[in-house]
């Protein structure tokens, strides 16, 4: 695979199908660390659960499958007639990336806001200073 | 006390994340040096190479703060932030989805480098393009180490 061309748009779908992905945050298996188990959000296992792992695995995944598509589709095209892009459309399709990082990382923020907002529990302490 | 999955070796594992992203930020900032020296038309063979130093480096970064990440679920977030502290709870969950969303940029700045021509002005496109994931990456990468920096001050495992 020698042409930039295929590669920058199967990595611009990659990213696209990854932040989509991510944000949508589909269900996905939980890994419980105390317990050692996995569980899906339905049937949720005891004890404090982790996310990131299903979450990020799913959202690659889903990147994987369909950035592969894009890659056998634009490969095969490339053999019948050499695919180039313009430059217009390699800025276009940078800037869209670029957005759709900016809007993934503001959906990330908007998402953890209830942390900063949540109010601390009080503390007591056991002795006087 | 009930042992956690890599709990007795997560002070070794949280060394290496630490050292890993050193050089993921170091190879980060000179790729960009780099990109924007290129865009004015000179050219340094040294650009794929920190181009895979970079993805190598942040993939181990991720890969090692994924195995520490259940010792300091439970041992940080939930006996001490989630608690006492929630901001920095949400400062952590930040870090966290941030490393997930800038792990492709990061490999795709050296699957694409691979393949441009730095000398082929109608290659100058890619440039800009690899210069905007590096920057992306960057950005993810002075975040997280801050925050990462930070919330060790408060506790650490």
């Amino acid at each position: 695979m020698k042409n930039p061309a295929i590669i920058f748009v199967t990595l611009s779908v990659a990213i696209f199908v990854f932040c989509a992905a991510f944000l949508k945050n589909p269900p996905a298996p939980r890994f419980h660390p105390v317990e050692r188990v996995w569980s899906m959000p339905d049937n949720p296992s005891a004890g404090p659960a982790m996310g990131w792992y299903g979450r990020t695995g799913v959202a690659l995944g889903a990147a994987m499958v369909v950035s592969g598509i894009s890659l056998a589709v634009l490969s095969y095209v490339n053999r019948k007639k050499p695919f180039t892009l313009k430059a217009t459309s390699i800025y276009a399709l940078t800037a869209a990336i670029l957005l759709c990082l900016a809007v993934s990382m503001v959906g990330i923020v908007r998402e953890q806001r209830n942390w900063f907002t949540k109010k601390p529990a009080v503390h007591t302490p056991d002795h006087e200073y | 006390m009930q042992s956690l999955p890599f709990e007795p070796i997560s002070k070794a594992l949280l060394f290496l994340h630490l050292a890993a992203a050193f050089v993921a930020l170091g190879s980060c900032v000179h790729l960009l040096a780099r990109f924007t020296y290129a865009l004015r038309g000179a050219y340094f063979p040294q650009v794929k190479l920190h181009a895979r130093i970079l993805a190598i480096s942040y993939t181990v970064v991720f890969v090692l703060g994924g195995l520490i990440y259940p010792t300091f679920r439970i041992r940080v977030r939930h006996d001490y932030l989630d608690a006492a502290l929630p901001w920095a709870t949400g400062l952590f969950e930040i870090k966290e989805l941030g490393a997930s969303i800038a792990l492709i940029p990061a490999i795709g700045v050296w699957l694409l480098v691979r393949l441009i021509d730095f000398r082929a002005s109608e290659h100058r496109p890619y440039i800009f393009a690899c210069m905007i994931f590096a920057g992306a990456v960057l950005t993810v990468l002075v975040y997280n180490a801050w925050a990462g920096w930070y919330l060790g001050t408060l506790r650490s495992i």
